[in-house]
């Protein structure tokens, strides 16, 4: 008759195994990192990765401008056509997702303008554009009152 | 179906271009991944600011000596491993800049210290390998749950309520199971019984 086993005793085995690194099987790993959620990144580790990766680590946030612009009246015709041209030249610059002009059979003065930028430096490159300057100075007397632009970026959770 | 073969061909791209020492693919995979490979590090090195600078380590690594890529099918699997295997590194280093022994140090050490611990003997009669290789034979010999289990209380690969999770148990089975899984190795592990066929729980 074999002799009963002794029982093991987990406080050793949890000795010896605290005292190495414990073998973690790949699909393990892979399967933390599927239910690991994504952290915000401190600033100064996003300006250590800016260091050492240059520019091409800046992380582009998008932008969403909204323009109301209110047309004198008589002259609504008018700014809607500078109004397209401003929003087809903008299509055309480089990191702009989309340019597109509204408007609403309500308000025949008011025309709605929704710029969506890849980033804050398309933004200044879209500021600095002769297209711009050129409408800014076309927009003046067509307008009741000063355009108003309003930014957004993406809301987070 | 063709949106899943392009990003799996956009992923073997990337890996291709990090291997070749691209610039371009580090920074792509900090701006894709930095978020959760910091996340992943978080698990293993606690801090925030620690598991930032295992993450940043490892990208500034990358861009001096491009990693290899080879038998690395999916990218996420590469970085998975890649950041858990420089956390581990981490706390190596550090425990060694704080004057603690590396771990596998720690077990010779407390043998001649205290008394001698059943599991790691050596001796006459005795197998040369060592704990490690004893251990992921022994490993090798549990199910795939119970190895899950052990990962889970002696890796920290995962939490007890991730494993739980993954297992479809309650707290109360994690930890019967958790004991029994702990059993079965300890047998695995003493010398008189290395005969024993484990079994385990599917």
């Amino acid at each position: 008759m074999t002799p009963p086993q002794p029982e093991p005793n987990l406080d050793d085995l949890d000795a010896t195994l605290g005292s190495i690194e414990f073998p973690v099987r790949q699909e393990t790993v892979a399967r933390a990192w599927q239910i690991t959620a994504d952290q915000e990144l401190s600033e100064r580790f996003q300006a250590r990765m800016l260091e050492a990766l240059g520019p091409r680590a800046r992380r582009p946030v998008e932008l969403m401008i909204l323009v109301t612009l209110v047309a004198k009246r008589g002259r609504e015709r008018d700014l809607e056509k500078a109004a397209a041209e401003f929003a087809d030249a903008t299509n055309r610059l480089e990191g702009v997702i989309s340019s597109t002009l509204y408007r609403t059979a309500a308000s025949p003065q008011v025309l709605v303008l929704v710029e969506r930028l890849v980033d804050r430096e398309v933004l200044s490159r879209h500021m600095a554009s002769d297209y711009f300057r050129r409408f800014q100075v076309a927009q003046q007397p067509l307008l009741e009152r000063p355009a108003a632009a309003t930014f957004y970026t993406p809301a987070t959770i | 179906m063709s949106s899943v073969s392009e990003a799996s061909d956009s992923e073997g791209q990337l890996l291709a271009s990090l291997s070749r020492g691209d610039p371009e693919a580090v920074a792509t995979l900090f701006l894709h991944y930095g978020p959760r490979m910091v996340g992943f590090a978080r698990r293993y090195v606690g801090a925030q600011e620690t598991a930032e600078d295992v993450v940043a380590e490892l990208f500034e690594r990358w861009l001096r000596n491009p990693p290899g890529v080879r038998g690395q099918e999916h990218l996420r699997g590469f970085l998975a491993t890649s950041v858990y295997h420089a956390a581990v590194d981490f706390i190596r280093r550090d425990r060694a800049a704080q004057g603690k022994p590396p771990r596998s140090a720690d077990v010779t050490a407390r043998q001649d210290r205290r008394r001698k611990l059943p599991f790691v003997e050596s001796g006459p009669g005795r197998p040369p390998e060592g704990l490690l290789a004893r251990l992921l034979a022994a490993l090798d010999q549990l199910s795939g749950s119970d190895r899950l289990l052990l990962e889970t209380y002696y890796g920290q690969a995962l939490s007890p309520e991730e494993c739980m999770s993954v297992l479809r148990i309650g707290r109360t089975a994690f930890h019967q199971r958790l004991h029994r899984a702990r059993m079965r190795l300890a047998r695995l592990l003493s010398p008189a019984d290395r005969g024993v066929t484990p079994g385990g729980e599917r």
